[in-house]
């Protein structure tokens, strides 16, 4: 058969093809590889109906059929990742025994796969069809820390040196690391600047030790650097700086984040004992001496209030606990579903004492100079965010009051340095991760790096990566591929496993939380409903075979002739 | 070790396909993934032709200790006129936890040996024959060979998809739901069904009466007319107590006892081809149900007893070629026929255009006394061909 063909930058052409691929939606699991690879677009992704009909047959309850055409036709982990990673891939190589391939299907998006398995807020769970529709969602983050726990060693890859071009990324955070990554795959010569003398930015400074032990990330880090990337680390790049780095660069990065926190700018702001979340977060993962003074007097059974109920703000505050502070209270605006931390965070830290005020405002800081003592708080009314992001809140008058307040820590947002506005519309300068926008979060910051390696990469070569991004959709398979929650009820669940609290709290740097056993492990990637597979279109396949050869697992992809009979 | 057959599934198809090959002298291993007794949503009605089953299988003073006769069939039309007619062979109504495990008894004291707790999850196929099953027991992947194997793990059936052997038309798949309530009013001694514009074609509700005051009361309807309704399944309940006639009467008081269940129904309108390299497919699995009512235990029994035969030809042929196997349809025909034929007219002169069970209320109103069901059904079939 004749098949035409259409290939990026390419004129259109006429083939004549013996035959055509053929994917077994059974043994497909869905982790999207030979879609990438395919010349021809002729993969997409389908994702099967979940039924959620019948009364008792799953713990979430019934639902209209609209309603549950709608969540299996457009929810599925793989469109939840924002580096495109396919958690249904990955979970089933793993039950497949298959751990390295596992891990290398995450390696390929980034060079992170440990980090993440610890840090990652997980929004391909929130798009989970199993939680959306039958029960609790898979627990794809704790299985990737169980697979990057299992395997010995991060990948040790080189990565080819193929182009002329070099590349600058001036900060080692998660967004500029993730460029380095994708950029060095890809053949350019990449060399990393950060002012810190060890890589990995927010990962060391804001993440607190009890969630991300810092030599994950140092293992991590070191993989990239055997892999041949350049690191110049302890050397400050300012615009001074950056002029040498462009004349010897071909294009530069700058990925230098949010270093600097926000803080109130209210009555009795210079008091004594009132820290930014940052610099808080810094000094405890660094476990100065500065807590010998003048931190520690604060600290040490005192009342530690924090402002601001954002993830950071949850994480100083189970630091301040684990720092031995007598009680720890976060302050934050907004109320109960509002508050921006994810519900996760909210319970671990309320378990282990941390008490929430929502919805009230700080109003002035108490204290005799040079010491704070308390910290008087309103009552909010209202609160509303305006077209360009910024919070009015409204209070209501006489509700005043006033709590103890040995030590502030203020995590009410960070921001970029004002360095670098003057190069905004610079050709070879490309901007990534937090400096590029208002989300805060590890994973989307690896998200802007890859977008601004795609671009960089566009800029010097005319763009060799696709973006994988833009072939994610889905699209629903046949009705004889639906899944019955009634045959999947004996499936097992357990929770994942974490210390108890007086175990953690304990030190700084003991991790809350187990990593998944064996046993547990594979129970869980057992819960997997396989929703989704990659699907062949006889009429643009060109019948090449590239997709049978990518495939990590095997067995799924058969070429058949153009007579053959397929059942 | 090699077994003769696995019987995959222990509801009526296969407690009476494994009772049949023991009674044969067949070594035969019947699985089930639940702990048994286990409950089932059903409407729990027991219709005459499997009445002679359970004669030969010598369990039939025992179905009748715990099932209710019915007097005969309540219809009540979409426009809240009802009809009550009197039958002879009106089906029983027998709690599924019960029977179905008095069938599973029959087979194990026929020498069938019976695992519960047992999940299959897939066919062993060789070279294009099914070769066993492999499934998940004490939490163990675990694989049995065998000859033969019968699936008949009920309407989700993940075996029946793995052969494609499989029909998903939504005019034709139904879903049910049932409670047990207490407090029923007015509720006469036949079992009844009332039918509804929303539920067209075929759906109704039905009330299958336990003693004067407590019975299995349900919502039966096609996978399209739930979707046109917009509603979820048990919201059927509350939508018939409340917005008609006859739902307030039986309703307005009832109080449900444990929760509501629901169940997905596939039917037919006759054999399929249900076998293929190494096994036969019955009940659910199979889309053994009919059209009209959603009955399919009788279907079920039927097509576990024809397996059973066929099974037993072809251990003594060695051949187990869905050539061999083809004439397993032949004898579904003959055996299912007199089911699948009464009630595809019925589907179709009855229960498809909301009219016609208004006219035939009307048509019958008179003669109520004196008119048996299927002398009702002659007459209006003749009728409805005829005009």
């Amino acid at each position: 058969m004749d098949v035409k063909v259409k290939i990026k930058n390419a004129p259109e052409f006429i083939l004549e093809r013996s035959g055509y691929a053929l994917i077994d939606p059974k043994e497909c699991v869905n982790c999207g590889v030979c879609r990438e690879y395919c010349p021809s677009g002729a993969i997409s992704e389908m994702t099967r109906e979940v039924c959620r009909i019948c009364p008792g047959c799953a713990t979430k309850p019934g639902m209209t059929f609209d309603e549950m055409r709608d969540i299996s036709a457009n929810h599925a982990c793989t469109i939840g990742c924002p580096i495109g990673i396919s958690p249904q891939g990955y979970l089933n190589l793993i039950k497949d025994g298959m751990y390295e391939e596992a891990y290398k299907l995450i390696w390929e998006k980034t060079p992170f796969p440990a980090v993440l398995g610890y840090v990652c807020h997980h929004p391909c769970e929130d798009e989970c069809k199993r939680g959306l529709i039958m029960d609790e969602p898979l627990k794809i983050r704790a299985l990737k820390r169980y697979l990057a726990t299992a395997l010995p060693l991060p990948v040790q890859v080189k990565y080819p040196i193929m182009n002329e071009e070099t590349v600058a990324i001036v900060g080692a955070g998660p967004a500029g690391l993730s460029a380095a990554h994708d950029l060095a795959k890809c053949g350019y010569g990449v060399t990393v600047f950060d002012s810190s003398n060890e890589a990995g930015g927010m990962l060391n400074r804001g993440i607190p030790m009890f969630r991300l032990p810092k030599e994950i990330v140092r293992q991590e880090v070191k993989a990239l650097e055997s892999g041949g990337i350049h690191f110049e680390l302890g050397r400050f790049i300012g615009t001074k700086q950056i002029e040498n780095l462009l004349s010897e660069f071909d294009a530069v990065l700058i990925a230098t984040g949010t270093p600097k926190s926000k803080s109130l700018n209210i009555e009795g702001w210079n008091l004594e004992g009132i820290f930014t979340a940052v610099d808080f977060m810094e000094r405890v993962n660094n476990n100065s001496d500065i807590w010998r003074h003048p931190g520690q007097e604060f600290i040490e059974n005192g009342e530690v209030v924090i402002i601001g109920g954002g993830s950071v703000g949850i994480d100083a505050a189970r630091s301040a606990i684990r720092c031995g502070a007598k009680k720890v209270t976060v302050v934050c605006m907004e109320c109960g579903e509002e508050i921006p931390a994810h519900d996760w965070e909210l319970e671990e830290a309320k378990a282990e004492g941390v008490v929430i005020m929502d919805g009230w405002s700080p109003r002035r800081f108490v204290g005799e100079q040079p010491k704070l003592d308390a910290i008087e708080l309103i009552r909010v009314e209202s609160l509303c965010k305006d077209s360009t992001g910024k919070i009015n809140c409204t209070t209501i008058a006489g509700t005043e009051k006033i709590i103890k307040a040995d030590m502030v820590i203020e995590a009410i947002g960070q921001k970029a340095d004002t360095l670098w506005d003057t190069y905004k519309g610079n050709t070879k300068i490309f901007f990534a991760g937090d400096i590029e926008s208002s989300e805060v979060s590890v994973v989307k910051a690896m998200a802007s790096g890859k977008k601004a390696a795609l671009y960089i990469d566009g800029a010097l070569q005319g763009g060799k990566l696709k973006d994988p991004m833009e072939l994610r959709k889905l699209n629903s398979a046949p009705i004889k591929e639906k899944i019955y929650p009634a045959t999947r009820q004996k499936d097992r669940y357990y929770p994942i496993p974490l210390l108890s609290v007086e175990e953690r709290i304990s030190d700084t740097k003991t991790v809350a939380e187990l990593v998944l056993t064996d046993t547990e492990a594979m129970a869980e990637v057992h819960r997997c409903l396989e929703c989704g597979y990659q699907h062949v279109d006889s009429e643009r396949c060109i019948g090449c075979g590239v997709c049978m050869k990518v495939c990590p697992k095997g067995g799924v992809i058969r070429m058949v002739r153009e007579e053959q009979e397929v059942r | 070790m090699k077994r003769q057959a696995i019987v995959v599934g222990a509801g009526p198809a296969g407690g009476t396909a494994a009772f049949y090959l023991a009674r044969a002298g067949v070594d035969v291993l019947l699985l089930d993934k639940e702990s048994w007794p286990r409950d089932k949503p059903c409407g729990d009605g027991l219709r005459a032709p499997i009445w002679p089953l359970y004669k030969e299988m010598g369990i039939w003073e025992e179905v009748l200790k715990y099932a209710t006769p019915s007097a005969g069939v309540l219809f009540g039309a979409p426009n809240q006129t009802f009809i009550g007619l009197r039958g002879s062979n009106s089906p029983l109504c027998g709690p599924r936890r019960i029977i179905d495990h008095i069938v599973v008894k029959a087979a194990i004291c026929e020498g069938a040996e019976f695992v519960e707790n047992f999940e299959v999850t897939d066919l062993i196929i060789k070279k294009g024959f099914v070769k066993g099953v492999t499934g998940i027991y004490q939490g163990q992947l675990t694989k049995i060979e065998s000859d033969m194997v019968v699936i008949a793990d009920g309407s989700h059936s993940r075996l029946s998809h793995s052969l494609n052997l499989y029909n998903e038309d939504p005019d034709l798949v139904f879903y049910g739901a049932r409670g047990y309530f207490e407090d029923i009013d007015e509720m006469s001694d036949m079992i009844e069904f009332f039918y509804n514009d929303i539920f067209y074609p075929a759906g109704y509700m039905w009330v299958f009466p336990m003693s004067k005051t407590k019975a299995n009361v349900g919502a039966f309807i096609t996978e399209g007319a739930l979707q046109r309704s917009g509603m979820i399944i048990e919201d059927l309940f509350d939508w018939w107590r409340d917005n008609t006639e006859l739902g307030y009467k039986r309703m307005h008081k009832a109080r449900l006892l444990g929760e509501i269940k629901g169940w997905r129904l596939p039917s037919c309108y006759g054999p399929r081809d249900n076998y293929a390299n190494g096994a036969l497919v019955a009940g659910d699995a199979g889309n053994m149900i009919e059209a009209a009512y959603g009955g399919g235990q009788d279907l079920a029994m039927l097509a576990g007893k024809d397996a059973a035969e066929l099974i037993v030809e072809a251990l003594k042929a060695g051949d187990f070629s869905k050539e061999f196997l083809a004439v397993y349809k032949d004898k579904l025909i003959k055996s299912q026929s007199e089911i699948y034929g009464p009630y595809n007219a019925t589907r179709k002169y009855l229960f498809t255009d909301p009219n016609d069970l208004n006219e035939f209320v009307k048509m019958f109103k008179d003669k109520e006394e004196e008119i048996e069901l299927p002398e009702a059904l002659t007459q209006w079939f003749g009728h409805k061909i005829g005009g």
